[in-house]
């Protein structure tokens, strides 16, 4: 990890974890953290799998038409149920697990108040449990990424708070002279949520504005939690896992403050992109397509930065589960770059929007740049903080090659697909839908690996939590 | 940049500044529309939907139809809505200026339904359409909605719901499939759901 501009050369040398020059000093940051961060960590591997599972589920359903045919199990509820606790599931609370730990530990604090976040992932995930019961029921809203009824967002921002309050004050107490990149990034993704989700909130749900403003308000939102939330999440865990595993810094280090106000700035400004062609003003769409092509800027500068440092190795790190996927996640993240800004351009819009090619490229964001990313991070701080490898190195291969190929396999499909249903105006829906079959159940496939995956990660993450123990005091082995 | 109020300040100026350049400004420049004359006295438009057609928008929403279908037609040069008869024109802003919940749908497995009323202005239709979309239309894969509809003895059923004889779904014997009050509500949304009428900004065609 290299040094912020308070200290302006970039240290030559391999950077020092604070496991090697201070072994005294982690043990009480870890045990500070001790309840909040594994249980934060365990309740976003538990959303994954039931999310894996309401996406295989409702993938069923499109080639089996008689799969869990009941009112509360439809397709459109399943889905929603899908896509809430993939986002505010699974990936805000992996998000929220490495910014807590890595806030305490890049700042040398301990936490003040270890109840208070306990509290705050309690809070959010009973709400998230019965907000998939009122979706169920058919209470969603319709609105995606706010599909929760209306009375659960200040909930939800109200226990987000009890979390990211102690990030914001380990920063403030920080006991080091420099900046991490990496704190930037978190610092960015706890002011987003709860800023843009309240806004969002008050203007589609609470006091709806008028006709297609709420869309315009849904689209500014749904961009800020996927990209800057979640995206600035998933950054911060690539930039402290890659240099920090392979024990090598930063390639370009000058390029991360232009890269990250560039992200910020740029990426803002992205959220009509998804609108172009819709009932909303001309001028907000453009507004779009021109924040989402720039958005590859700081993409490219970025990526110029971490694929190098991944190319270039280090003295140490070489097969770790962190470093793999941390490698995915940034290979990913270019690739996603890549896709966002070249679909709303006119001529790629009006062939695959509204196709599945745009849920193969929301797939490649969420689950390949973020949720690569943020695996990265809890790989990289679970074996630390429990004082012992991962248990089970047979269910690391398996979460990874499960999840690997799912995805990918999963992603082709989708965007192959998508491009079956823009050329096929000569067929009529029937069909279409008819040929659509063999689509639908061969992304069923990948969306079953991708649910082993998720489940050899929870039973893997079970394990080493629930097992006994171990003395923190003495140097782990997971200490690299 | 290793002051904690700077960088929050720093994105925090972002996202004001995209949440004024873009949500506050849509708003402010659609805030004063309202429905319009189609033509010189003409009726105004778009009308409020009945209540019926009030409640079957939440039956919409909550069963995810807009899971699958959309309501809103592309202009012509972005995809083929028009060419595929889904609708007259193009849908613009004006036409959803009295609706609560604007539901535009991103993804598509079924056709827009932002002009269905005009293309399926046949309650029969619908119904069957909902009950066994492969009994209205051969070959569909739309799901059913049997769980909106009921089996009453035949002599209590008043405009039963026919299917083709040997049908899967078929009602069983002396007994017909009726709506509930839910997809009687849904139907009536779905027939309210039109854009066949000229707006300002979207004449219809010659």
């Amino acid at each position: 990890m290299s040094l912020a501009p308070a200290a302006p050369v970039a240290p030559a040398e391999r950077p020092s974890t604070l496991e090697e020059t201070q072994p005294g000093r982690v043990a009480p940051i870890d045990r500070s953290l001790a309840p909040a961060v594994p249980l934060l960590a365990a309740f976003g591997a538990l959303w994954l799998v039931v999310a894996s599972l309401a996406g295989l589920a409702a993938s069923l359903q499109l080639h089996l038409p008689g799969f869990l045919a009941g009112e509360p199990f439809l397709f459109g509820r399943l889905r929603a149920v899908e896509h809430t606790l993939l986002t505010y599931g699974w990936l805000t609370n992996a998000g929220l697990a490495f910014a807590l730990w890595a806030a305490h530990r890049l700042g040398k604090v301990e936490l003040r108040v270890g109840w208070a976040p306990v509290l705050g992932a309690l809070g959010w995930n009973l709400a998230l449990a019965a907000g998939v019961a009122a979706l169920l029921a058919g209470r969603g809203t319709g609105v995606a990424w706010l599909e929760l009824p209306r009375e659960f967002g200040p909930f939800l921002v109200a226990s987000f708070l009890a979390i990211a309050l102690w990030v914001a004050s380990a920063f403030s107490r920080r006991h080091t002279g420099h900046v991490f990149v990496s704190q930037w990034y978190i610092l960015a993704a706890i002011l987003v949520f709860p800023v843009v989700h309240l806004v969002a909130h008050a203007m589609v749900l609470r006091w709806p504005s008028p006709g297609v403003v709420q869309a315009v308000a849904a689209a500014w939102h749904a961009q800020h939690l996927a990209v800057l939330f979640l995206g600035s999440l998933a950054l911060a865990a690539l930039h402290l896992v890659i240099p920090k595993s392979l024990g090598a810094p930063v390639r370009a280090y000058y390029l991360a403050p232009i890269g990250f106000w560039t992200f910020l700035s740029f990426g803002t400004w992205a959220g009509t992109a998804s609108l172009v062609g819709s009932p909303v003003p001309a001028w907000a769409q453009s507004v779009g397509v021109v924040g989402a092509a720039m958005l590859f800027v700081p993409v490219l500068i970025i990526s110029l930065s971490l694929l190098p440092t991944l190319a270039g190795g280090g003295p140490s790190g070489k097969g770790s589960p962190a470093l793999r996927f941390a490698t995915l996640g940034a290979v990913a993240f270019l690739l996603w770059g890549a896709v966002t800004a070249t679909l709303p351009f006119r001529s790629v819009s009006g062939l695959l929007r509204f196709t599945d090619a745009e849920v193969a490229a929301a797939a490649l964001g969420l689950q390949g740049f973020v949720g690569f990313s943020l695996v990265a991070g809890l790989y990289y701080l679970l074996p630390r903080m429990a004082g012992r490898e991962w248990p089970s190195a047979a269910l690391v291969a398996a979460h990874y090659w499960s999840s690997l190929l799912g995805l990918l396999g999963l992603v082709a499909v989708l965007a192959g697909h998508g491009w079956v249903q823009a050329s096929a105006t000569a067929l009529t829906p029937e069909a279409l839908g008819q040929v659509s079959l063999g689509w639908h159940a061969a992304a069923s496939a990948f969306r079953a690996l991708l649910l082993v995956g998720a489940l050899a990660f929870l039973l893997n993450l079970a394990l080493l939590l629930l097992a006994r123990p171990a003395r923190r005091d003495i140097p782990a082995a997971s200490a690299r | 940049m290793n002051n904690l109020t700077l960088i929050l300040a720093g994105v925090f100026s972002c996202l004001a500044l995209s949440w004024g350049g873009v949500v506050l400004t849509s708003q402010v420049q659609l805030a004063a529309l309202a429905p319009a004359p189609t033509e010189e006295g003409g009726p105004v438009k778009p009308a409020l939907a009945p209540g019926l057609a009030v409640i079957g928008k939440d039956v919409y929403v909550s069963q995810g139809c807009q899971a699958c279908h959309t309501q809103q037609i592309r202009p012509a040069g972005l995809g083929s809505d028009l060419t595929r008869g889904w609708g007259k024109r193009p849908s613009v802003a004006r036409d959803y200026v009295l609706q609560d919940r604007v539901v535009l749908g991103d993804h598509r497995l079924g056709p827009d339904l932002a002009d269905v009323g005009s293309r399926l202005a046949d309650d029969a239709k619908l119904h069957l359409l909902l009950l066994a979309p492969d009994a209205a239309q051969a070959g569909s894969t739309k799901p059913g909605f049997a769980h909106l509809y009921e089996q009453v003895p035949s002599d209590r059923a008043r405009q039963p719901i026919r299917l083709p004889e040997g049908h899967p779904s078929a009602a069983a014997p002396g007994k017909e499939w009726v709506p509930t009050d839910r997809a009687i509500a849904l139907v009536a949304y779905l027939r309210s759901l039109r854009a066949d009428h000229a707006s300002p900004e979207a004449p219809l065609p010659e």
